[in-house]
């Protein structure tokens, strides 16, 4: 700690010696500089999703175990369910793949359609097999921060993965963006880090017009706006950081047009906040700013009560699970859409969509026709450089011996393997620098969901 | 105290302060200075008149703090006129509606569709805003503040709005400075609370364990004496004969104490009579799960109802509870990572008044005159919710916070608001609003704070109606002569009434150089013409909107590094 006068004089000292930062402002109009560089985006499915409602047994031994511990309130019949393999072992949620007047036969729409194009890829059983908490909280902060069991770690495991990579590219705004309200844990340490919740909200934009923009008919006005870099330049300190990064990114964002933004191939965004920050997050990704990561958190999934039973092809019915998932997978697939159709060419190709959430839910059901915390989940994996349409890792097993504590499913997989895949495979990152982001993983097992 | 925890030693907290590798140390020690460090961290911000009446309750510092915290802590009897005037003024519709009457109104009645649905967690949250700005009460509210994060639940969800106030009125504010106790069984018992974690669907054979799990992890023991793992007796036992901390057994069995606490909403395994359709809560014996159950190393009998306030008594004497509060307390008021040696003490305090019924208030006395809080300060960041009061409180802001009705300025206020991420009642988490500076510096927190602080002084009624926010007023009072006005004297004088005169240099003439555009820094500025906004100057800035110039410079202050510290 140092004293108000000290404070004072090491800042003058540094503002004689030291020009003011400047500005490097990003020109959306100028050229291109190609997509050089691969994006990986981290999707958390806030609240623990159960995946056992998403992806169901629909046959065989594991069905049996199924209908005979789960209670009939989160019981999908297998009717209800749509077709993932041609076995019939698995069945997808029919609002996954469509509306709810739609029949499970219809046309897949969606994350069923991304799945049947090979762009969807499961992974069964995956979690944290070092560490358990059915907290929200703790599991959360394990997996954002890449240390289960432990979250005092000072770092999240992208902001990790930023420091200790080479040969990113040169970030005109940020490497990464966090499309949040407040800075996602695993993006914690990282000063850089953009935090955005909506992008064409961003600007200070609530002067008297007189002062608000820049008159360019008025030799030497400025708008009030154009102060702010100067006012944080001298700041020690996080905060400080923090001011100048906020004022910097407030006028880069400033020139960018994210109200009038136009997908490609007809891509329909839905117009809540899943979906206005992922065409947000897909018209970064077409300004080429250098962008390499995003993450993005969609909740909701903390069904303990009224969880929600699908009735396909009843338009009217009422179904919390099934409105939750049709949100997710109509962003996702007008995600998809509109970057694979890209008149920059398929940037899906370049991009790859890692989803997960804290903990699966127990198998058995409450009450309360929902579910309480349980262990192991799926994860999911969207991209034009996956090997969709493929189930991934070992499915535990619902037989009682199978079972974790007799309750929940167990891990198979530990989700740091699926994200090192994708780290190494799709990012170019060096498997002998692994434990840089992962510390204790262990060996790397890759699953083969990724192309190289 | 360390905890084991799968086998690493984890402390309470970190020791290095990541953030504030600068901080800086206000070592002025005149009485202002002192009343101002004591006033922007123990209220809603400092305005001239708290200064001033701080500075009239004694002779000396200590004096002074000691009677401004017997006034404080004494809140049921100390005077609230303005406030008084102003919520009645407000009109409010449901504030004094009770539980069953809320029910009746919003949830079953005519009134169930938006907004009036909406309309209770709205009136809260306007009443809210007046007591943050114009309350003497202030300790008390900020006490209020940090216990609905503590006891979060989401107001604005479509279930618990209409039922929220309940939650504010009759659960959080009573026993705000109070017993820890009461407030937990008051809690335990609010319609929302019940709602939000789920505790009315909690019953026998089919236990719902959301209300139990975060009743131990986050209102009471804390989840760092959490020990993961399904059976009993993992966890050893402490020298008071209570388990040192939790396991998910401990979770279940707790989950089945709460078992029939629930409330009267209709269900249909109720009794078929009006009066279980009221919303009030109600113990259901017909759902409660009989039985022992083991909780923190201990076997309760079965005794109904009364298993889960045994329950609720061992939480509230445990010492991790005191260790959590205590931290979250000192956190709070003191500095993102308090020492250990305050949180020690103040866990002391706590723990040795668990059962009084001013716990907290002796609690809170031990923390505000304790030498960490009364030496420090800059060590805590202002959240939105406290940087936006505390501009409104020393701008002498007329505010009537309005959710509903025709379109006003406060509309655009709270959509702007909401925005910074830290609007009432919307976090979603049961563990509340963070309270830690890393949480509150992203950009998108800090660019929507100032996309708000910009606007916030150009607010008005409709049609040039006067300004929320009255930095006109307020200077030419300041400067009764117009050949004061300079820029210097105008940016030196809002330096001091929104920052006790601390501001870096630089910035200072930045300020000045923003206000005075093509004049000198002594020349004059013209407030006056064309009032309220100036006039158009073409080719003369000097003279260009400068009454609008002013109230962008005062935006430009609240946006400071300085405004951010408290």
């Amino acid at each position: 700690m140092i004293t108000r006068r000290g404070f004072i004089k090491a800042c003058c000292a540094a503002s004689a010696g030291t020009a003011v930062p400047g500005m490097a402002y990003f020109n959306p109009g100028g050229p291109g500089r190609g997509i050089g560089n691969d994006v990986i985006v981290y999707l958390f499915l806030r609240g623990g999703i159960d995946g056992l409602h998403l992806v169901v047994p629909a046959s065989g031994p594991e069905r049996i175990a199924y209908d005979a511990i789960r209670h009939p309130g989160v019981l999908i019949p297998e009717s209800n369910l749509r077709s993932l393999d041609p076995e019939g072992r698995w069945g997808l949620h029919p609002r996954a793949g469509g509306e709810t007047g739609d029949g499970v036969g219809s046309a897949p729409k969606w994350l069923q359609r991304l799945w049947v194009q090979n762009k969807l890829a499961i992974v069964q059983g995956c979690g944290m097999p070092t560490a358990l908490s059915r907290s929200h909280f703790d599991a959360q902060a394990w997996m954002d921060l890449g240390t289960p069991g432990s979250k005092n770690t000072p770092t999240g495991w992208i902001t990790r993965f930023l420091s200790s990579a080479t040969g990113l590219p040169e970030a005109q705004l940020s490497s990464v963006f966090g499309f949040a309200s407040t800075l996602p844990l695993s993006l914690l340490g990282n000063n850089d880090a953009f935090t955005v919740s909506r992008a064409e909200e961003f600007r200070v934009d609530g002067f008297h017009w007189s002062w608000n923009d820049t008159n360019p008919d008025i030799p030497g006005h400025q708008g009030a706006h154009t102060r702010l870099a100067e006012l944080w330049s001298q700041s020690p300190g996080l905060l400080g950081d923090k001011g100048r990064t906020t004022a910097e990114a407030l006028a880069l964002m400033r020139d960018i047009e994210f109200d009038t933004y136009v997908p490609d191939g007809g891509a329909d965004y839905p117009n809540d906040g899943l979906g206005v920050q992922m065409q947000n997050l897909a018209q970064l990704i077409k300004q080429d700013t250098g962008l390499v990561a995003a993450t993005l958190d969609y909740g909701g999934w903390d069904t303990h009560d009224g969880q929600g039973l699908p009735q396909p092809g009843n338009a009217g019915h009422y179904d919390y699970y099934g409105n939750r998932l049709e949100g997710l997978a109509r962003s996702l697939d007008a995600f998809y859409t509109d970057l694979s159709q890209s008149s920059q060419g398929n940037l899906m190709n370049r991009v790859s969509v890692l989803m997960l959430s804290e903990f699966g839910r127990k198998v058995r059901g409450n009450q309360s026709n929902g579910t309480d915390h349980g262990y192991g989940n799926l994860m999911m994996a969207l991209g034009g450089s996956v090997n969709g349409g493929q189930f991934f890792g070992d499915f535990p097993g619902l037989d009682k011996a199978s079972l974790f504590e007799n309750q929940d499913l167990a891990v198979t997989t530990d989700y740091r393997q699926v994200m090192a895949e994708a780290l190494i495979k799709r990012m170019g990152f060096p498997a002998a620098d692994l434990d840089q982001v992962f510390p204790a993983l262990g060996s790397y097992q890759p699953l083969g969901i990724f192309q190289t | 105290m360390d905890v084991q925890l799968g086998g690493e030693t984890r402390g309470l907290r970190g020791d290095d302060d990541l953030i504030f590798d600068d901080r800086f140390e206000d070592t002025s020690s005149g009485p202002a200075d002192f009343a101002w460090r004591i006033l922007e961290r123990a209220t809603y911000g400092a305005s001239p008149q708290d200064v001033d009446a701080f500075l009239a309750l004694g002779a000396s510092d200590e004096t002074r703090l000691n009677a401004w915290l017997d006034q404080q802590l004494a809140w049921t009897t100390l005077p609230d006129p303005e406030l008084d005037a102003r919520l009645t003024a407000m009109g409010f519709s449901t504030l004094s509606k009770s539980i069953s009457q809320l029910w009746t109104d919003h949830v079953r009645g005519d009134l169930t569709d938006y907004p009036e649905r909406y309309f209770p967690v709205a009136e809260t949250d306007s009443a809210r805003w007046l007591r943050a700005l114009y309350s003497n009460r202030q300790l008390y509210e900020m006490m209020v503040e940090f216990w609905h994060d503590h006891f979060n639940v989401a107001g604005w969800d479509f279930g618990i709005a209409p039922v929220f106030v309940q939650h504010d009125r009759d659960a959080i504010r009573p026993e705000a400075l109070g017993n820890f106790r009461t407030l937990l069984e008051s809690v335990a018992t609010s319609t929302a609370m019940l709602y939000y974690l789920d505790n009315l669907s909690n019953r026998s054979g089919g236990y719902n364990e959301n209300w139990a799990r975060e009743l131990l992890e986050l209102h009471t023991l804390g989840v760092d004496v959490y020990f993961p793992g399904a059976s009993h007796g993992a966890v050893p036992i402490g020298d008071d004969g209570l388990a040192v901390g939790y396991s998910d057994a401990d979770v279940y069995d707790v989950a089945r104490c709460f078992t029939g606490w629930t409330v009267r909403n209709g269900h249909w395994q109720f009794p078929d009579s009006p009066e279980y359709d009221t919303g009030e809560f109600f113990y259901y014996a017909n759902w409660h799960e009989g039985g022992n159950k083991f909780v923190l190393g201990s076997w309760l009998p079965p005794s109904g109802q009364q298993q889960a306030r045994d329950v609720m008594d061992i939480l509230a004497r445990h010492s991790a509870t005191a260790q959590h509060l205590a931290t979250k307390l000192c956190r709070r008021f003191v500095d993102d990572d308090p020492p250990q040696s305050l949180i020690d003490s103040t866990a002391a305090v706590w723990q040795s008044a668990w059962q009084a019924p001013d716990q907290i208030a002796q609690v809170m006395r031990h923390v505000l005159t304790s030498d960490e809080f009364k030496l420090g300060q800059g060590s805590k960041i202002r959240r939105p919710f406290e940087l936006i009061a505390s501009a409104m409180r020393k701008l002498d802001a007329d505010f009537e916070p309005n959710h509903f009705g025709e379109w006003n300025p406060y509309s655009e206020f709270f959509n702007r608001f909401q925005l910074t991420g830290h609007a009432s009642f919307r976090w979603p988490a049961p563990d509340g609003y963070p309270d830690q500076q890393a949480r509150w510096t992203s950009a998108s927190v800090m660019g929507q704070t100032w996309r708000l602080l910009s606007r916030l002084p150009e607010m008005r009624d409709p049609t040039d109606g006067p300004f929320l926010m009255k930095v006109q007023d307020i200077t030419l009072s300041a400067f009764p002569n117009p050949s004061d006005r300079s820029s210097t004297n105008l940016v030196g004088f809002w330096v001091d009434r929104l920052l006790n005169g601390w501001i870096h240099a630089s910035r200072r003439q930045e300020l000045i150089d923003f206000l005075r555009q093509n004049a000198a820094p002594d020349d004059a500025l013209d407030l006056t013409d064309g009032l309220p906004n100036g006039s158009w100057a073409q080719g003369n800035l000097r003279a260009h909107y400068t009454p609008v110039r002013l109230r962008a410079m005062v935006s430009l202050i609240l946006m400071s590094p300085e405004f951010y510290q408290r």
